[in-house]
């Protein structure tokens, strides 16, 4: 099957790169990716999630945030932060399938044997135990 | 009494190679770069990573500020190094003279003399490119990758030759990679062509410290009004320090050398005259952008030195305005996808995005460098005070050049073999003329030794100086301005004596 953003853990790349960004750049990260919701929500006509719209509909909302001059750069460094975290040989520890790279047929040589502090991912396991034992406990009562 | 005999700012083409010839002159150097020092082990294909480390955040222009608002179109991207060796860490590598007939442009443009008080002109600078070549190993790159070979027998359908470029690699590069630093080394940069055979000679650099403004006090020779002693600059830690010099050289390139300019109050300091009016003015940007093509064959286009052959035959403004470079593929998928973009800059996105590049292997591409006019700025944001912003109009007659560079671009990729065409959006990693050298105080900001016209002891020397465009990657020639006023100083100038 061939790799996609999920698969790799696009998403859990591009939180650790935002750990070396300065707190005011990490808010304005947040606040665009905040802006791209309520631009989703503006297109659909309601309350639809970025993630839940079609394609184009997506495409159409980042077109959108991208020819506005003062969310301009900053989605354009979301853009390279998803693509960082697919279009490169990085892969989620654990996650044994291709690569973006290899998907490509990209032979250079890689860049994951960088040392790099993949700790955080910790965070995420807790939060995960967390949330099946909240469902457990909602079942539970049910 | 002094600290140093000279600060050079920045490490780039022009401070790296002016702060090696000065500490090989016996002179006490100092080197301040705002960015780090990386040897070749810290180079990798990391591009973000590579991106913070040594590139300056991304900067585009703000035209559609001055054009009243609106959406931001024709808005170029501005790449510039910010590392030790400058931009010249992270560029390709193509290493070429300017055309004999740039010279006579520059006289026109500012009334740049050589030493005898005549119009300078190639003659009096070849010795300069000569050195600089050895110096930084040029030859010619023959090592063609499968995709300019391609692009080469497209190009000979239509009578067209494409030649061998000069580049800065004495050994065959077998790794790609220019863009993030070049890890084998065979790239010679001002870093290590320059900066640091410096500090075999005792150089002290001094990286990661911003420099805030020249210390300025009241001309004691009687010439200028007022005269530079040194700097004030941001250590790593951002405590502010301060050093003393006899001459200080800001080789900070063309889009930070008039901010400190900016910051040093060198308009008030000169009583608004008006060559102190014409800092940060005049930027040329010679706008680039890239078409790539999608070949049935696999041809792996990563595995050489990018740029190897050009098409020069439509460099010069009357027979076009325009240099095709070949063959990039932006040296790996993650580079590529991130250039992607429509005819008007608007990036891909999506499944488009994924279909294209999943056919990363089958690409080759060639650069587009445009000859456009020295009509941009580099302005101090009114609201901010401090920040500076860009502005660099895409003319109708400067898109008309990029539209035809395209064409042909699209046409020999098509005699090529290639299947389907892509763009990416607007760029410009050759900013320069923004601190223009020239005896025409109207015109320009330093004279024709790189001296400031309103301020002695301060020298620029960096792509700021060159007074219109040159149709040829401009690195070579900064090197060579470097090398003219180096030896000027050595040689003549009486406040290294």
């Amino acid at each position: 099957m061939d790799p996609g953003a999920r698969e790799v853990g696009a998403k859990n790349y591009f939180d650790s790169e935002l750990l070396n960004y300065l707190p005011t750049q990490r808010s304005e990260i947040r606040l665009t990716l905040s802006l791209i919701e309520e631009e989703a929500a503006r297109l659909s006509g309601g309350s639809g999630k970025f993630s839940e719209l079609s394609e184009e509909s997506r495409v159409r909302v980042v077109k959108n945030l991208i020819s506005n001059p003062p969310t301009r750069s900053r989605l354009l460094e979301i853009r390279s932060l998803c693509l960082e975290g697919f279009y490169s040989d990085y892969r989620d520890p654990g996650y044994a399938g291709k690569s973006g790279w290899e998907w490509t047929g990209y032979e250079g040589k890689g860049i994951t044997g960088l040392k790099k502090d993949w700790s955080f991912l910790e965070i995420y396991r807790q939060r995960e135990g967390i949330a099946k034992k909240n469902q457990e406990e909602k079942e539970d009562e049910k | 009494m002094y600290d140093y005999d000279a600060i050079v700012v920045g490490s780039g083409a022009g401070g790296g190679a002016i702060a090696y010839k000065l500490a090989a002159s016996g002179k006490k150097v100092a080197i301040i770069e705002a960015g780090e020092f990386y040897n070749t082990d810290a180079f990798n294909r990391f591009e973000l990573l590579a991106f913070r480390r040594m590139w300056w955040d991304p900067r585009w222009t703000s035209n559609y500020e001055r054009n009243g608002g609106g959406k931001p179109t024709r808005e170029i991207a501005l790449g510039m190094g910010r590392c030790v060796g400058g931009s010249t860490t992270i560029f390709t590598a193509v290493a070429h003279r300017a055309p004999r007939e740039n010279f006579k442009d520059w006289y026109d443009a500012t009334h740049v003399l050589n030493e005898r008080g005549e119009p300078l002109t190639y003659e009096d600078i070849e010795p300069n490119y000569a050195r600089a070549e050895m110096e930084t190993s040029v030859r010619k790159y023959t090592d063609w990758d499968r995709g300019v070979q391609k692009i080469s027998a497209g190009f000979s359908k239509l009578g067209l030759d494409l030649l061998p470029v000069n580049a800065y690699i004495d050994t065959k590069c077998d790794h790609s990679g220019c863009l993030f630093g070049c890890p084998t080394g065979a790239k010679k940069g001002s870093l290590l062509a320059y900066v640091i055979p410096a500090l075999y000679l005792d150089a002290n650099l001094i990286p990661n410290s911003t420099v805030t403004e020249v210390l300025l006090r009241p001309s004691q020779s009687g010439e200028r009004k007022v005269e530079a002693y040194g700097v004030k600059f941001l250590d790593p830690e951002g405590v502010e320090k301060s050093l003393t010099s006899k001459i200080v050289v800001l080789s900070a390139g063309a889009l930070q050398t008039p901010q400190i300019l900016f910051a040093s109050r060198i308009k008030e300091a000169s009583g608004f005259s008006k060559s102190s009016k014409q800092i940060g003015k005049n930027l040329a940007a010679n706008t680039a952008t890239i078409m790539f093509g999608r070949f049935e064959e696999t041809l792996n286009n990563w595995e050489l030195h990018p740029l190897s052959a050009h098409l020069i035959d439509f460099a010069l403004e009357q027979n076009g305005g325009f240099i095709l470079e070949m063959s990039t593929c932006m040296q790996g998928p993650l580079g590529f996808a991130r250039v992607l973009a429509d005819e008007e800059g608007q990036p891909m996105f999506g499944a488009e995005l994924r279909r294209v590049t999943k056919q990363y292997r089958h690409m080759a591409g060639i650069f587009m460098n445009v000859h456009d006019a020295n009509d941009g700025e580099v302005f101090l944001d009114e609201a901010d005070g401090r920040r500076c912003k860009f502005y660099k109009p895409v003319t109708d007659r400067d898109y008309e050049k990029i539209k035809r560079a395209r064409k042909l671009s699209a046409e020999g990729l098509a005699e090529a073999g290639a299947k389907e065409t892509f763009n990416s959006g607007l760029l410009s990693h050759h900013i320069q003329g923004t601190c223009r050298m020239g005896e025409d105080v109207d015109r320009s900001v330093v004279n024709s030794r790189g001296e400031m016209h309103d301020v002695s002891r301060l020298f620029v020397c960096d792509a700021s100086l060159i007074p219109s465009l040159v149709d040829a990657n401009p690195s070579l020639t900064i090197y060579a301005l470097a090398d003219r006023i180096a030896r000027l100083l050595i040689e003549s100038s009486p406040y290294l004596k």
